[in-house]
């Protein structure tokens, strides 16, 4: 299962990020399922970008839909993480690198808190120094679970740091690039902390992928990395 | 596939990574098919340019399929000519590294245009870390002053998932027929494989894994999914290289 994976367009990049794209990197990779969500609700406005990812995973059981709120347009009104639970969708996702705001922001301070009230996790991105430590902030005594995107070679420490003093910190695995990642994050925190992601189309599908098939860790932990994860995360609703 | 990666480092990093040693290296070196790779220190690149080169000569004949680069630093241009002199005549050295963001000054530098020059008189090649428009520019200046250099432009631009840097390496490089574009970096762009095949052709783009940094899986997995033809995958990946390294 791919935890992280999207659709729509992109007007920075240019390239095709199309739904039928998606649906086919999945098909040639084996990808049994995938959490989505489309770039409109990223790029342009929430409402309509959810909106966009409900229609696109109607009818189909292989596509799991992502909400993401826009904290510069947040004011808690019809929009808000327990009204999108009750639309269908089985996680939330914040993309402070491509919106631009900061962590510690007070639109986000009250979406995490409205949060609290739903079963649905948090997916974010994080991928400058400092950015996980502030969400590890946030939530600390918090219970939902709060998977980390964006963390490579540069922040990994920072990630580790945070797994191990706080249980409902996870980590993805797009970002997750130096040649031993898989293996460290297993042996320091455990295979039940990382869940594949692998952000396409946006990225190459198979670099993350590859990262985790050829790594040496058991093949029970690549089980776990692959799908149990996020199936238990995602709190068996798929 | 046969795998030559162009792109390779040797030493330690001040990040949590454990496998910068011979024996994780030749794992893999094994697990992705790299019959050859070319390798800079980087201790030489952030710290100790003397040391690093000089770890790095000890290192290199400890397997017929390691090459190496010897690392300049513009900084110390007296020292880097000292380098170069020490190692560019050995056959295992096929060239020159030099890293802008870890000196701070652009690969067209004065300094490294008076060393740049003893590279061309003997014949070897530059590897360029190029990463960002401007540092495209920089690149096709050294370019343009040695059009007899192989300048292989490291991560073909660079620039993540949103940046134009890749864009700017490929328009360079079409301009230049001297540059190759090396392929490796993070959050790639999934059209870069495909749009540097096309303004190019497949003759001037070169496999580079960035290891011991970056995992080569990122690179071997944008190849394999990369929408180019089987013959290009085998050129980038092997047979560019082996031809313009004379491996």
């Amino acid at each position: 299962m791919d935890l992280n994976t999207c659709f729509g367009a992109y007007p920075r990049r240019g390239a095709d990020h199309s739904l039928a794209t998606l649906k086919r990197i999945m098909d040639q990779n084996r990808v049994s399922k995938a959490v989505t969500l489309s770039l409109k609700g990223v790029l342009y406005d929430h409402p309509e970008g959810n909106d966009e990812t409900l229609a696109a995973c109607a009818g189909n059981e292989r596509l799991i839909p992502a909400a993401t709120l826009d904290p510069r347009k947040y004011i808690g009104d019809e929009s808000t993480p327990k009204t999108l639970e009750r639309a269908g969708f089985k996680l939330l996702r914040l993309f402070p690198d491509l919106q631009g705001w900061p962590i510690t922001y007070a639109p986000v301070r009250s979406i995490l808190g409205a949060l609290r009230e739903t079963n649905m996790p948090l997916l974010i991105s994080a991928p400058t120094y400092g950015m996980a430590t502030e969400i590890a902030d946030l939530v600390a005594g918090w219970s939902f679970p709060v998977v980390l995107s964006g963390v490579g070679y540069w922040n990994m420490s920072e990630a580790i740091v945070l797994m191990r003093a706080q249980e409902n910190i996870f980590v993805e695995t797009s970002y997750l690039d130096s040649p031993d990642a898989i293996e460290i994050l297993v042996r320091e925190v455990g295979s039940d902390r990382v869940l594949f992601g692998s952000n396409t189309p946006v990225t190459y599908f198979r670099g993350p992928y590859l990262s985790v098939v050829h790594s040496t860790v058991p093949e029970r932990d690549k089980e776990a990395i692959f799908y149990l994860n996020a199936q238990r995360v995602l709190g068996g609703a798929i | 596939m046969r795998v030559v990666d162009v792109h390779a480092h040797y030493g330690e990093w001040f990040f949590p990574i454990e496998a910068s040693k011979e024996e994780h290296i030749l794992q893999l070196m094994q697990r992705y098919d790299m019959e050859k790779a070319v390798f800079s220190s980087s201790l030489a690149i952030v710290y100790d340019m003397e040391e690093g080169n000089k770890r790095l000569a000890e290192f290199l004949p400890k397997s017929e399929r390691f090459y190496g680069y010897v690392v300049i630093n513009p900084n110390y241009p007296d020292t880097s000519a000292r380098q170069l002199e020490t190692y560019l005549g050995r056959t295992k050295f096929l060239g020159v590294k030099i890293h802008p963001d870890y000196t701070r000054r652009p690969v067209s530098c004065p300094e490294n245009i008076e060393l740049l020059e003893r590279v061309r008189k003997q014949k070897k090649v530059a590897l360029l870390h190029t990463w960002g428009p401007e540092q495209v520019e920089a690149t096709s200046r050294v370019a343009d002053t040695f059009p007899d250099i192989t300048i292989i432009m490291g991560h073909m631009g660079g620039d993540g998932i949103e940046g134009a840097g890749w864009r700017s390496g490929i328009a360079a490089a079409r301009r230049r027929p001297n540059i190759y574009l090396e392929v490796c970096g993070s959050c790639l762009h999934r059209d870069r494989m495909k749009e540097a095949v096309r303004a190019l052709g497949d003759d001037r783009v070169l496999y580079g894994s960035d290891m011991t940094l970056l995992n080569p899986s990122i690179t071997i997995g944008m190849i394999e999914e990369a929408d180019i033809s089987e013959q290009s995958r085998s050129k980038i990946l092997h047979d560019n290289a082996v031809r313009i390294l004379a491996l």
